[in-house]
């Protein structure tokens, strides 16, 4: 009978003390599974892009998520390839896909006034031929 | 001794995985570790030659241009204000110099096709130098200028046209201006006379651009072996402060844009440059010390009336941007009053507002930083202030009482901290309060007072054994 | 039952604004399941475990939210708009100390030193030291309470502040447990603990015994020592004979070990506590004093409109952020104790008394601003909760900023609720308050000075000054 208390004491400390972050990690894990990145929008004194430089394969349907990390709100756009996201607020995220179908560098930015250095805020996506 | 050799496990353990915790938020504090150099502003020297262009054909290629160093800029999508651009001009090379009366730019870009002849449905090549008016303005300015009103001088190539070949294709209205107006904005379709094939524009902010009643900027672009080659002429200083910009001091700011028509740029759909400094070297003898110090101080005194009121001066604008709360009173009474905030963070500007109740007013804001909200209590009116453009809301405040007005776009840190308060006066929501403490008040004293009672008993302790 | 009290005291001035009678009492424990449940030794353990979770929850976002924006972190807006909140405004107001039985920070500490969960270990681990009599009063906490609000810029701005502050609070409780006997941590350190203890004086709940008449007989005071149905009091109190809320942590641990079933949770009249002279002293009274300054304080920085003080407060420079603690300390460790002792003094000349000793009137008069802080503190934090509160819906269902929607209101968006009447609710607030602090005020005088006319002429200048205090608060809040 104590040992089956034990175990429930146990089981029951374990699950709320390790378990939260257990199930934070596997639901995340299996919520991010199919993303080409991810890419986390700064400012450019807070860090900038992250990361500022992709490379992928040509053919392949890209998948980015952009977490606005940040406490202003901030955009992301791909002129080049008609990609936009709009505006995303602080704590908000954006899911973007799109197929590019020419290799090339494309520079992605920030679309929203965020801060002096607003202009600074861009990053590359690579594609390259196979 | 084991009991305590635990004991000192425990304490340790638990200080470390604390430290190392803390370390790992730190590290991780904006999502990740990864940092960013701010690339600072470059720098590019406005040597003093005793050169003087007369903007001749030759001279777009004259010796003087060999001796001046070359800037290489990198371009950038012009992607804050929409319509956007398509394709991209990457890179433009700038060259500078003074002779003590003029300045002259150079700017040289590849561009594979001339596009000199502007209709419906086709673009020309061009491109502009932009200058604060406010020498001390922070970088924090777009194109447009938010901060600082700025002096644009854009070159067009069929005006370079029209103006020197007299070539012209299509009559020219001068109307390419598509970015969101204020509502009721007049806004003139004009053919103006052509003085330059530079014109000489100002704005501050979004939709405020505006072109100035003097034309003083002149310029000559040659397009020659898959490049375009132009150049600014302008002199140094002007009489007119208000509307020009001033080379008086060493330094200035400024940046570069690049239209290519063949990818359909015009308008916003441009190519842009961060800023970049202006090192302009003194003349060799001349101009004593504090001559320069006087330019300096005059400057100043410029600079010190608001934005609004140097828009105002501006002769096309005036109709857009008349109404101020001054000369309302005089007016009619249903013109409402307009308000002029400005949002930084954390805190608005004017920071407490008072009206009187029934008053028709229009708040009217603008951020100098990033984007801003206002929302107001109990009026439930939200406005959302872009840095560059406008937000406003015309209400009649019928509701009396302080009321508060927050952020309501997240600013930074600070933001659900950031507030202003409106007081509809009279405010009797106060008056009311102040009156139930009073009556309150005069009630427990008379009641105290008039109290007779004297009994003498045994105290029980309230609150226990009862 | 002490010299000072034992005066007179008609029936009238027994009754909390001459209608509810201050005796009066129900005990909650008196219904069976409640009694049964109270027993438990699972309870209020599991409360606790499921607090744990939510506290996991919280530290983590602090951590690896990743995240800069405070008002879309879950430990920042959790912590900041509901729980400081719902402590204020519900928890202790209404529950007494009932946060301190169901808070998980200390956990950790207690399980180590009882190395069981659920069950029953008197012999307790750690050094189990002595807490110093010097140090058994309310100056750690008033102290350590004070510098937390000099980082108030930081804590309910950035999410990493949240998970150092709460963080620090769960390792200083590990470290305090393992040295020191039981609860010390949470009866003398734990910053939060201060304010609870003394506005729980306030609440409308007591744990008390039912008939002294049976713990006096009882000789072996079970809980006390403890037996094999539960501890004996972890927070070092006598459960048979105590008489205010102030110490008592209501871990329940009494109800478990009473073999005579003569543990009581009573609901009473709010502040019946105010009214008993034990254990009074200078501390409490500075912690009203500190709970005062750091509400307007708080309004000023956080709820008013400049900006100056916001760039000290958020600490851009070191120097006008040395600036805001100078200020806030000096206002809340002088200029208001100040004011109060002018009015203490003006009172105890006006009312002609010769024998009482002015720290006497300092302290005893001091308890009537409880229910006038008790007062600022749920206005302020109704200015919290109706603009912020939909922050909460959001946070919920994406509580790492992941993009998760856990309860499909991840996409609810900043919606202030009534804030209209924000300004009304919160001079209804004061107006109670003011009301309630006048009562007690008059009763405390009665109390101090013994004789009535005494008393009368001694509450004048306490009127005023609540009154004043009143006023300005009003003023702050909506003027």
């Amino acid at each position: 009978m104590s040992i089956i208390k034990t175990v429930i004491s146990a089981i029951l400390l374990l699950v709320c003390t390790v378990g939260p972050i257990v199930a934070t990690l596997v639901y995340e894990s299996s919520r991010t599974r199919d993303l080409t990145a991810e890419i986390l929008a700064r400012t450019p004194e807070k860090g900038n892009f992250s990361p500022r430089y992709l490379k992928v394969a040509l053919g392949e349907k890209i998948k980015l998520r952009v977490r606005n990390v940040d406490t202003v709100v901030h955009g992301f756009a791909i002129p080049a390839l008609g990609v936009d996201a709009g505006e995303i607020k602080a704590g908000h995220y954006a899911i973007l896909e799109f197929t590019p179908e020419k290799p090339g560098k494309y520079d992605y930015y920030c679309t929203t006034w965020c801060s002096e250095f607003h202009l600074q805020m861009r990053g590359v996506l690579e594609v390259t031929a196979r | 001794m084991n009991n305590k050799v635990s004991i000192a496990i425990v304490i340790l353990l638990t200080l470390g995985v604390f430290t190392w915790l803390i370390n790992y938020g730190w590290q991780n504090r904006y999502g990740s570790p990864e940092t960013y150099e701010i690339i600072a502003s470059e720098e590019l020297t406005v040597g003093y030659y005793a050169e003087d262009l007369a903007l001749k054909e030759t001279d777009v290629f004259a010796q003087i241009w060999q001796n001046i160093p070359i800037l290489k800029i990198v371009l950038k999508h012009q992607i804050t204000e929409r319509p956007w651009p398509k394709g991209l001009t990457p890179v433009v090379q700038v060259q500078a110099f003074h002779n003590g009366k003029d300045i002259y730019f150079k700017m040289t870009w590849e561009d594979d096709h001339a596009d000199t002849i502007a209709l419906i449905d086709t673009f020309v090549d061009g491109c502009a130098v932009a200058i604060p008016m406010d020498t001390e303005a922070p970088l924090r300015s777009i194109m447009m200028g938010f901060s600082s009103p700025v002096n644009i001088w854009q070159w067009q190539a069929n005006k370079d046209m029209q103006y020197w070949e007299g070539k012209t294709g299509i009559e020219d209205l001068d109307v390419d201006f598509v970015y969101p107006f204020e509502e009721k904005e007049i806004f003139s379709v004009t053919v103006p006379e052509l003085k330059s094939a530079v014109s000489d524009l100002l704005s501050q902010r979004i939709g405020s651009i505006t072109r100035k009643d003097n034309q003083i900027v002149q310029g000559r672009g040659l397009w020659r072996d898959g490049s375009w080659n132009v150049i600014f002429k302008r002199s140094l200083t002007t009489d007119n402060q208000e509307q020009d910009s001033q080379f008086s001091g060493v330094k200035q700011t400024v940046s570069f844009a690049v239209w290519d028509g063949d990818q359909d740029d015009r308008g916003s759909r441009k190519s842009i440059s961060e800023w970049v400094n202006l090192q302009i070297q003194s003349l060799p003898s001349k101009k004593p010390a504090d001559e320069q110090a006087l330019d300096n101080t005059s400057n100043i005194k410029v600079y010190k009336t608001s934005w609004i009121e140097k828009l105002c001066s501006f002769s096309s604008v005036r109709t857009a941007y008349g109404a101020t709360s001054q000369n309302q009173s005089v007016e009619t009474v249903k013109e409402p009053r307009v308000i002029n905030i400005t949002a930084k963070r954390f805190e608005y500007s004017p920071n407490r507002i008072s009206v009187k109740k029934g008053e028709l007013i229009t708040f009217r804001m603008e951020s100098l930083d990033v984007t801003h909200g206002l929302y107001l209590d109990g009026y439930g009116i939200n406005i959302k202030a872009r840095p560059g453009l406008i937000g406003k809301a015309t209400f009649v405040v019928d509701k009396p009482g302080r009321f508060t007005f927050r952020c309501s776009e997240t600013c930074g840190e600070f933001h659900p901290y950031m507030i202003g308060f409106l007081e509809v006066t009279p405010n009797t929501r106060f008056n009311l309060f102040l009156w139930a403490i009073g009556i309150a008040f005069v009630l427990m004293l008379g009641l105290v007072l008039c109290r007779n009672k004297q009994k003498k008993g045994v105290e029980t302790n309230v609150g226990t054994e009862q | 039952m002490s010299e000072q009290n034992s005066n007179n005291q008609n029936d009238n001035d027994q009754k909390m604004l001459g209608i509810i009678p201050l005796n009066w009492r129900f005990d909650l424990a008196s219904i069976p399941i409640i009694r049964w449940m109270l027993k438990q030794r699972w309870f209020p353990m599991i409360i606790i475990l499921a607090n744990m979770f939510l506290f996991m929850v919280i530290l983590m976002s602090g951590v690896i939210g990743g995240f800069s924006s405070g008002n879309y972190s879950f430990g920042v807006m959790f912590v900041w708009i509901l729980w400081w909140v719902v402590l204020m405004m519900l928890l202790v107001p209404v529950l007494s100390r009932t946060w301190c039985m169901i808070c998980p920070l200390p956990s950790f500490g207690e399980w180590l030193q009882r190395m069981k969960i659920f069950g029953v270990n008197n012999k307790l681990g750690g050094l189990n030291i002595k807490w110093p009599k010097k140090l058994s009063n309310m100056w750690i906490m008033n102290i350590l309470f004070l510098i937390t609000t000099f980082f108030s810029g930081f804590f309910t701005v950035k999410p990493l502040a949240t998970f150092f502050l709460l963080g620090g609070i769960i390792v200083l409780g590990i470290l305090l447990s393992m040295v020191f006997e039981k609860r010390s941590f949470c009866l003398y350190v734990c910053p939060v603990s201060g304010f609870q203890g003394l506005y729980s004086n306030m609440a409308m709940t007591e744990i008390r015994v039912k008939d002294p008449a049976i713990c006096a007989k009882h000789k072996k005071k079970t809980c006390v020592t403890g037996n094999k149905k539960g501890y004996g009091c972890p927070w070092l109190l006598q459960p048979h004979s105590f008489k205010r809320n102030t110490y008592c942590g209501m871990c329940l641990e009494c109800f478990k070990t009473c073999p005579f079933d003569n543990m009581a949770f009573n609901i009473r009249p709010p502040g019946t506590d105010l009214l008993v002279n034990e254990q009074r002293g200078l501390d409490e009274a500075w912690k009203n004093f500190i709970m005062l300054a750091i509400a307007v304080m708080f309004y000023v920085a956080m709820m008013g409109p400049w900006g100056t003080l916001k760039n000290w407060v958020r600490g851009e420079t070191l120097a006008g952020w040395l600036k805001f603690i100078t200020l806030h300390t000096t206002f809340g460790l002088v200029a208001i104790p100040g004011t109060f002792l002018i009015t203490s003094w003006v009172s105890k000349l006006v009312s002609g008394a010769k024998d009482i000793a002015l720290r006497t009137v300092f302290i005893n008069l001091s308890y009537c601003l409880i229910p006038m802080g008790m007062a600022a503190w749920i206005a302020f934090s109704f200015g919290f909760l109706l603009p912020n509160g939909s922050y909460i819906l959001h946070i919920l269902s994406d509580p790492f900023a992941l993009g998760w929607d856990l309860f499909g209101t991840a996409n609810i968006p900043w919606t202030p609720v009534g804030t209209g009447w924000l300004v009304p609710i919160q001079f209804a607030v004061l107006f109670g308050g003011y009301i309630i602090s006048v009562d007690f005020g008059y009763k405390l005088c009665l109390q101090t000075y013994g004789d009535t006319a005494v008393a009368k002429r001694g509450f004048i200048p306490l009127l005023v000054l609540l009154t004043l205090v009143t006023v300005a608060f009003g003023w702050l809040y909506g003027g």
